[in-house]
């Protein structure tokens, strides 16, 4: 098991090298580059740059350097002072932007993390163990229709109607009193007020869909042979339930752990948008359109870094979940 | 000798060199009457209570002291048209809060806190006054510019500004190939890429000099409303803070630190300096916090979803009264992570100045929660563009799309197949007109009668016209995205031109891409904006070279004296022979108004462009107490003029 | 596995009925047995029958539609629902009619405002001849289902350019319900392929294969896709070029499906049946064909199921990041985008129906998949 962890360790320093080069590269392919939206944006405003003005800003923005040069400085400068590099929009370091974010996004991350959990798995062990009963197809339902909405729909409706209704306009994790002021308690009280409903939102699609792969796993658990010995044998119908079959249900939450985090944070993307929260998906969307590269190329980069990780992760949990796993992946 | 229309009570000064002289309002008998009362009765000028309050504690000097010797007086017809606005004095206190989706931009920040060295009301270049030098002659042949700074002028951090200044702008920056690559057109003779360099002398503390080999009037133009805005900067920058990023003014050691601490390289030391020196277009950046600045409003460290600007305590201009500019104390503007997210932004009242980004079509939710969120939507103003027209590519390879588009009568045909009234009521809520210089006559029978005229009149089977080769013609039309509603408007031409039976393949093309192929010269059709036609001192918005950039070879030909690009066709040359004009005379001048009717003429008898309206209201969000708002004219000139705004 | 009943329960009448099927469920085939569970998923059933009238109107969808797409009714901009009326004044109940609406902008909120023109009633007619039209788009016909005489009749409303809102939405059905397919099944057969080699080949292969994943599922798509609309030709249309991506994205978009394949693999390999089988001499090739594709192939298509509804929203969501489809091609993508603003929820709420559609396709094809996992579950 150490050996196993050992290795995949030392694969990862290539691998994030490898995901670093091809995410640098796939940002620089589309067409132009930072400085073509920025000349944009300014033409949209009336103004208009001489080609020699926009010659000066290529030198200034450094993107007069060859493409591997820029990749070079920038990674030497992530291993070297674990400085990711500078954002061309927020005219920024990268660092700065993202720590910036990084708490409001972990919040909300983590708190979608747990609404999803504790709403799901009480909901799908129900609707296993009583599998056709109304309370199974109401669920059923609820959650398929929660799966089914597209989320800006969802968002941008939710928060009109809460508007037109009680007149307090969701626009922001803080409301405008607060995103100046240092952190205090009424600032966390304000963003309570302000955090649940992205929550719901992002959690909606999540939990429905973690409610059917449950109920699915342990439906399949709940027949399978040593259930039904052990049921024959007199064990009660809880311990049935928690020994083994509930751990096993559990197999898929665990196997997508790694993969959480990343996945909450780009699937934030759209919510954090249409209700504008000041977190790391709609600046990593910005900064992809825009081709802000070294802002884009770092939050891939880092969520990479979790992908990897979490992988790691998951493997080592299904390993210590599911023994039959662990000797299929060591023989 | 006073060839030009000028104001009434206007000082001419160096007669004996005869030269023309424009003086700044301060000089003004008329408007400077009040001031003159004010600083008459103990040369007391009013003040901020904030700022008042730092004076009381010993962290600012006086009023009487920041101020220059000759403040700018700001009363009617200054700043904005004197039909447009009747400016009111004012009082102090209040923020102003505007809404960007651009974490890089917000033009409503960046307008209001930039200042050009000379200006005119609202950009109308009528007259051209001083403004950060308060005065200026011209030479009689439009060849020599000399300007002199207002005495005990100060930057907002109170650093004197002098001709130092000027010196280390043009000569270390300006002029040094490590910081400007390549010297922007406006500063070589006749504003072309080719022309001489300007020649650039300090006279003395106060007083510089600007010549050129040639004849040169627009250069008035370029140093009052810049190359469309503008600013000072570009040849005024406050060498005391920058000193230290100059490679060769900086102690080696200190340089080499800082570039170390901004994670660049030893050979970049002019990256450090251009991030460091902050431009016109970077003025609202968080980067550019605390940097000093001559406009009324300074950059201060906010958190990053907001931009915030606080008063200028140095600022240069007073009211009637001798009240130092600006009224309102903060001027702020909150990122949002889309466009769309502002009507939200807006009725919850989080935000109560904007122009420019509020659509037409969510004018009616607008209006409709204006008491909701404590603002009000005005329709008074109108946009400071056309604001959008269609733009044919002559020089795409495309032998076949040429043929078609060169004919005059081609275009003539898709002008009057184009239902302009339409558009606007659809798009503009109907505030807008069609433009005249187009002759707009709104009839698809005479479109399909031309069409079929000048040879298009064979179909294929889906009813559309054949081109010469015999195969369907496709009037291929690229829109950019990212422009609202202009997929809308695409749509809506779309229609006309195929019920005229040309075939009008619409796409809508990411903005790089459009950008690239642009470059390339491989658009057909496509939608740009355009600068409006009564705004004649924008001719170069017309040109070949600009907008969507419709016939770049003929530019680059003309500039290259012929080695490179296309030579153009006559009516291409008539149109630079017109633009000739408009670069050598003054922008007022009888020749350079003369121009303008040409222009006109020209625009409707080739009709290269389409502009779709004109006069087109541009929405804005005031605060519904905002004192000093226009009430007429373009919302971009009162906006410029935000030192003037109050909350009643 | 029959399941006993338990000795302590009453055995139910439902439990009875199944104890009864049971006794020929020895002798059907494996299709069978899934056709009669998947019967008793009541809304899986309604699924199908929902998705096969979807499909169906899309793929007609110029004959349900009374207008085209693209026709604009001036005078009409967002006009809301034409009321569908019964009843007039005096006339009692007669065949379905609207009347005639008179636009007017309220000059200081600018409000559309629309009152009915109760003089001037149209009747709607059903299998009316119409201007010629192509049926899927090369079939000449003439008949649409149904249409007015005078005042035209909008459904859902009108959009901002004045086109009928239910035209568009039926149209729209046909590439927002189709589009998906390609994509789904060019990502399906390589993670197949490559999640059924890297499980069943194991040791070196699997981990280098699995390496690769990690880096795939780490490319963000957006400049991909950016690149991509950069890179194809110009001349294609907005639907070939969407659909052109989304084939080539699942080139790179296996990579989940082929993690999901192989850890089922790693775990179904590991059971008692396939041991046997691997005891009892069977090669590789027929262990997987035999004994394992079986036990997977009611999972796949469970997958497949499920993955063409998210196609579908995912289309609706590459459009509202302004990625997707564009006008002037007629998605509902296309259609939720242009009223993904807050004034079009507030003011304009009849611009938000094709959203009802998403959520219904979406819905009905989870149902499916969610009566086929049921269905397929071997162990019932």
């Amino acid at each position: 098991m150490v050996r196993f962890i050992a290795r995949r360790l030392t694969i990862m320093v290539p691998l994030l090298l490898l995901i670093s080069v091809i995410t640098f590269a796939v940002i620089q392919l589309p067409p132009g580059d930072y400085l073509t939206t920025y000349i944009a944006a300014l033409r949209e405003s009336g103004a208009e740059l001489d080609d020699a003005e926009v010659e000066n800003l290529t030198a200034q923005f450094g993107l007069d350097k060859p493409i591997y040069v820029q990749y070079i400085r920038w990674m030497a400068g992530i291993v070297f002072q674990g400085d990711l590099g500078w954002s061309f929009q927020w005219e920024k370091r990268v660092n700065e932007v993202i720590a910036e974010r990084l708490p409001t996004t972990l919040a909300i991350s983590i708190s979608s993390l747990f609404f999803v959990w504790l709403l799901a798995i009480p909901i799908a062990v129900v609707s296993a163990t009583n599998q056709y009963t109304w309370f199974d197809y109401l669920f059923t339902l609820i959650g398929f229709i929660g799966l089914s909405m597209p989320q800006f729909l969802v968002a941008l409706v939710t928060s009109w109607v809460i508007y037109d209704v009680t007149g307090w306009a969701i626009t922001g994790l803080f409301s405008l009193e607060y995103v100046d002021a240092p952190w205090s308690w009424a600032k966390l009280l304000d963003l309570l007020k302000n955090v649940w409903l992205p929550v719901i939102i992002i959690g909606l699609a999540g939990t429905a869909g973690l409610i059917r792969v449950i109920r699915g796993t342990l439906l399949d658990e709940l027949r399978k042979q040593y259930v039904v010995t052990a049921r024959a044998k007199g064990v009660s119908e809880r311990n049935l339930l928690f020994k083994y079959p509930i751990r096993i249900a559990m197999n898929p939450v665990f196997s997508t752990l790694g993969w959480l985090l990343p996945s909450l944070i780009s699937g934030q993307v759209i919510v954090g948008i249409v209700l504008n929260l000041q977190t790391i998906g709609p600046v990593l969307l910005r900064a992809t359109l825009a081709q802000d590269m070294f802002l884009a190329g770092a939050i891939v980069l880092i969520l990479g870094v979790l992908t990897v990780i979490g992988t790691l992760v998951s493997d080592i949990c299904l390993a210590w979940l599911d023994p039959r796993i662990r000797m299929g992946a060591d023989a | 000798m006073t060839r030009l229309c000028v104001r009434m009570g206007m000082v001419a000064l160096g007669m004996a060199l005869a030269l023309t002289a424009w003086a700044g309002g301060e000089t003004e008998e008329g408007s400077a009457g009040t001031a003159a009362a004010a600083a008459a009765s103990g040369g007391a000028y009013g003040e901020a209570p904030v700022l008042a309050q730092m004076v009381a504690a010993g962290d600012l000097p006086p009023v009487e002291e920041r101020l220059p010797d000759n403040p700018m007086v700001v009363t009617t017809g200054t700043l904005v048209r004197a039909e447009d606005l009747t400016v009111e004095i004012g009082q102090y206190g209040g923020t102003l809060r505007s809404v960007t989706a651009n974490p890089e931009l917000d033009w409503n920040l960046r307008d209001a806190a930039m200042e050009n060295f000379i200006m005119s009301p609202a950009h109308t270049v009528n007259p051209m006054m001083g403004n950060v030098a308060g005065s200026f002659e011209i030479s009689d042949d439009n060849r020599v510019f000399t300007f002199t700074l207002r005495s005990g002028l100060k930057w907002s951090d109170g650093t004197p500004v002098s001709t130092e200044d000027m010196k280390f702008a043009v000569e270390d920056v300006l002029f040094l190939e490590a910081l400007t690559p390549a010297l922007p057109s406006r500063w070589k003779a006749g504003g072309q890429p080719d022309g001489t360099p300007m020649t650039f002398e300090v006279v003395d503390g106060l007083t510089f000099r600007i010549s050129f080999d040639q004849r040169y009037g627009r250069f008035v133009r370029e140093m009052g409303v810049g190359q469309l805005w503008g600013g000072y900067n570009e040849i005024l920058k406050p060498r005391h803070v920058l000193l230290q990023y100059h490679q060769r003014h900086a102690d080696a050691a200190d340089l080499e630190a800082s570039l170390k601490e901004s994670g660049l390289g030893a050979d970049e030391w002019h990256r450090l300096f251009l991030q460091k020196d902050i431009l016109w277009h970077e003025n609202m950046r968080s980067d550019a916090a605390n940097f000093p600045t001559l406009g009324p409003w300074v950059r201060v460290e906010s958190p990053q979803d907001l931009m915030v600007m606080e008063r200028n305590p140095y600022y240069y201009k007073v009211d009637a009264a001798g009240n130092q500019l600006p009224y309102v104390d903060r001027y702020e503007s909150v990122i949002v992570a889309k466009a769309e997210n502002i009507p939200l932004k807006v009725i919850a009242g989080d935000v109560n100045l904007n122009r420019d980004l509020i659509a037409h079509d969510k004018v009616p939710l607008l209006k409709e929660n204006e008491e909701r969120g404590g603002y009000r939507v005005d329709t008074n103003l109108v946009y400071h563009n056309a604001p959008v027209a269609m733009f044919l590519n002559y020089l795409n390879p495309d032998e076949n799309w040429r043929e078609v588009v060169w004919n005059e009568r081609f275009r003539a045909a898709v002008n009057k197949a184009i239902n302009y009234q339409n558009i606007i009521d659809v798009m503009f809520l109907g505030l807008g007109e069609p433009n005249p210089w187009i002759e707009p006559d709104y009839d698809p029978e005479e479109a399909m009668r031309i069409l079929d005229e000048i040879g298009l009149d064979k179909k294929d089977a889906d009813g559309f016209r054949l081109g010469p080769d015999g195969e369907q013609f496709q009037f291929v039309f690229e829109i950019r995205e990212g422009a609202a509603d202009w997929e809308k408007m695409g749509e809506l031409i779309t229609a006309d031109l195929e019920a005229v039976g040309i075939r009008t393949p619409l796409k809508l093309i990411a903005r790089q891409l459009w950008i690239e192929r642009r470059d390339a010269g491989q658009l057909y059709a496509t939608l740009d904006w355009l600068d409006d036609v009564n705004w004649p001192i924008l001719v170069t918005d017309y040109l070949p070279n600009t907008r969507s950039r419709w016939g770049q070879g003929w530019h680059t030909w003309l500039g290259t004296g012929g080695a490179q690009g296309e030579e153009p066709p006559a009516w291409i040359k008539e149109l630079y022979a017109l633009y000739g004009t408009f670069t050598a005379e003054l922008p007022n001048s009888d020749q350079a108004l003369s121009a303008v009717d040409q222009f006109a003429a020209w625009m409707t008898t080739y009709i290269p462009m389409f502009p779709l309206a004109r006069d087109v209201v541009g929405p804005v969000i005031v605060p519904p107490n905002l004192g000093n708002l226009a009430g007429s004219g373009k919302s971009s000139a009162t906006w410029f003029a935000a030192e003037q705004f109050y909350l009643k | 596995m029959r399941r006993p009943a338990a000795a302590s329960e009453p055995e139910t009448r439902a439990q009875e009925r199944r104890r009864r099927r049971a006794l020929s469920i020895e002798t059907a085939s494996q299709g069978q047995l899934i056709w009669w569970r998947f019967r008793r998923h009541k809304l899986a059933l309604t699924g199908i029958a929902v998705l096969a009238l979807m499909y169906g109107i899309s793929l007609f969808a110029e004959f349900f539609s009374p207008y085209d797409k693209q026709a604009r009714f001036e005078g009409f901009e967002n006009s809301r629902p034409t009321p569908v009326r019964f009843f007039a004044a005096g006339e009692g109940l007669q065949g379905p009619f609207v009347y005639g609406l008179e636009r007017s902008v309220n000059r200081e909120t600018f409000r559309v405002q629309f009152t009915e023109d109760e003089s001037a009633p149209s009747a709607i007619r059903f299998f009316v001849r119409t201007e010629p039209y192509k049926l899927m788009g090369f079939i000449p016909a003439q008949v649409r289902l149904f249409g007015t005489d005078g005042a035209p009749v909008f459904l859902f409303g009108t959009d901002r350019l004045g086109r009928d809102v239910y035209s568009r939405t039926v149209s729209g059905a046909r590439i927002s319900l189709l589009i998906g397919f390609g994509g789904v099944f060019v990502s399906f057969v390589l993670g197949c392929l490559i999640g059924g080699f890297s499980g069943m080949s194991g040791g070196m292969v699997d981990e280098v294969i699995q390496r690769v994943i990690e880096v795939l599922l780490s490319i963000p798509t957006i400049p991909l896709w950016m690149a991509l609309a950069a890179a194809i030709p110009r001349d294609w249309s907005v639907t070939q070029t969407y659909f052109a991506i989304t084939i080539v994205l699942a080139v790179v978009g296996w990579a989940g499906l082929a993690r999901i394949v192989r850890g089922k693999l790693l775990s179904l390999r590991e059971e008692d049946f396939i041991r046997a089988a691997k005891i009892a001499g069977a090669t590789s090739t027929s262990t997987i064909v035999r004994h394992l594709l079986p036990n997977f192939v009611s999972y796949l298509v469970v997958h497949v199921t499920l993955a063409i509804p998210q196609t579908i929203l995912g289309e609706t969501s590459l459009s509202f990041l302004g990625l997707g489809m564009q006008p002037p091609a007629v998605s509902w993508g296309v259609l939720l985008k242009e009223a993904q603003d807050l004034a079009a929820v507030a003011q304009r709420s009849w611009q938000l129906i094709p959203g009802i559609f998403v959520v219904l396709a979406v819905l009905m094809f989870s149902f499916v998949g969610d009566g086929l996992r049921d269905a397929a579950d071997p162990y019932q």
